[in-house]
């Protein structure tokens, strides 16, 4: 049976008196793959970031394994972002003075493990980027950086991947990499969340919401 | 000019022998009379008579040290506000370096708290670096700065007609440790407020923001 990772219960974020998230209610499962589409400026950024601990909400709860966190602490939640969540920005985020081997293991660091090197080489060289590993970010085209932004995400296995946009602007070679690797974690176990406008990559998906109007719609 | 020439010229002079006729030849002129008082003589009186003479201009050996004196607490009181005007430009400028430092990788920072740092670790992270960079850097500076002094102290002592007060080694090491604490010191606090600044930042920021910072 799929266990629940993260719940979101009933919602709502606004920005001054403007409404954005009116009432969400949502859950993803260990080993699950769900698309959330909508049009663009409709909140489904700020619905991840709500997700993914990075801001809270105006209200509502959000369940990590079975606990509430939406009034927990900023250190706390520090700790579990750390410990729990993987992200893939709609940007690469990467750190400029730092290698790329270096960014791949920010995560790992910013966690306390010290021994992920070995890994972090083997899913950088199975996105081809071997012999990049002691590039700046400045060295680098935007699909390399994508790249290793993807690897960063993935290095922790962690128990949820949010990504946000993860194949915008990218060539479809580029793309099939990035889309079979979030795959390829939720195969193995991880809750991945994926915002995104394409159509194709939603249609992967085991589980599409679309967000209008602040509410989300369940599709398939 | 030499006394005896000044004698010769005065001697020689039209305009001055109206008074060599009343007074006799200048053989015995002289420039300067040291005038030695005893204690408790009223130093003013004195002043006062010889000034009446007219041709004698007194000059109290103890007015001249006071002004001296005087002359060498303003020019220390120049050098003092100079120095403090200097040490404090130097806080301000390590607190401006340090402060648009961070605010040049506040975007850093705002991944570093997105991917779970804590604050308390992005707070240990800037006033370590403040911290490494001060260590370092004044080291070098203070190496520096002695060979530079001893080279100087050197140069001087071959040119100098006057004495030449240098620290001793003790001296110079406590100075150096002075120095070196101080300036740990201003670079830790100057990195405090960019500190509590950046682990303050907003990690949902991170969500809207370019490829790489």
């Amino acid at each position: 049976m799929k266990k629940t990772l993260i719940e979101l219960k009933n919602i709502h974020k606004s920005f001054g008196k403007i409404g954005i998230l009116g009432g969400i209610d949502f859950t993803a499962a260990s080993g699950t793959t769900t698309a959330i589409t909508g049009k663009s400026g409709e909140g489904k950024t700020t619905l991840l970031s709500i997700m993914g601990l990075l801001q809270k909400p105006t209200s509502g709860g959000i369940l990590i394994g079975e606990k509430n966190v939406a009034d927990t602490g900023i250190a706390e939640l520090s700790k579990i972002r750390a410990a729990r969540f993987g992200y893939l920005f709609q940007t690469s985020r990467l750190v400029g003075s730092l290698t790329v081997l270096e960014n791949t293991l920010v995560c790992a660091a910013l966690a306390g493990k010290s021994n992920m090197r070995k890994k972090a080489v083997t899913i950088l060289t199975s996105l081809g980027m071997s012999k990049h590993l002691d590039y700046k970010p400045e060295q680098l085209s935007i699909g390399q950086m994508r790249r290793v932004a993807l690897a960063r995400a993935l290095v922790m296995e962690t128990d949820i991947l949010l990504a946000d946009e993860p194949t915008n602007d990218l060539d479809p070679a580029l793309s099939q990499i990035v889309t079979s690797s979030l795959f390829k974690a939720g195969e193995n176990g991880t809750a991945v969340v994926i915002v995104t406008h394409d159509r194709s990559l939603a249609a992967k998906t085991d589980c599409e919401y679309k967000l209008t109007d602040g509410i989300l719609h369940h599709v398939r | 000019m030499n006394i005896d020439t000044a004698r010769q010229l005065a001697k020689d002079s039209d305009w001055f022998s109206s008074i060599w006729a009343k007074a006799g030849q200048p053989d015995n002129l002289i420039s300067v009379i040291l005038v030695r008082l005893e204690e408790g003589a009223d130093i003013n009186y004195i002043n006062e008579y010889l000034a009446k003479t007219g041709s004698i201009k007194p000059i109290i050996a103890v007015d001249v040290k006071k002004s001296i004196q005087s002359q060498l607490h303003l020019l220390i009181q120049i050098i003092g506000t100079l120095c403090f005007t200097i040490i404090g430009t130097i806080i301000l400028q390590v607190f401006a370096s340090f402060y648009l430092s961070m605010r040049h990788r506040r975007s850093e920072y705002g991944i570093y708290l997105a991917l779970g740092a804590s604050r308390c670790k992005i707070y240990t992270l800037i006033i370590g670096e403040a911290m490494s960079i001060s260590v370092v850097g004044g080291f070098i500076g203070l190496l520096a700065g002695m060979l530079l002094y001893r080279g100087s102290c050197s140069f001087l002592s071959a040119l100098r007609s006057y004495p030449l007060i240098s620290l001793s080694g003790s001296e110079l090491f406590i100075c150096a440790v002075i120095i070196f604490a101080v300036g740990v010191f201003i670079t830790t606090v100057a990195s405090v407020l960019p500190a509590w600044q950046a682990a303050r930042l907003d990690p949902s920021s991170v969500m809207t923001k370019g490829e790489c910072d």
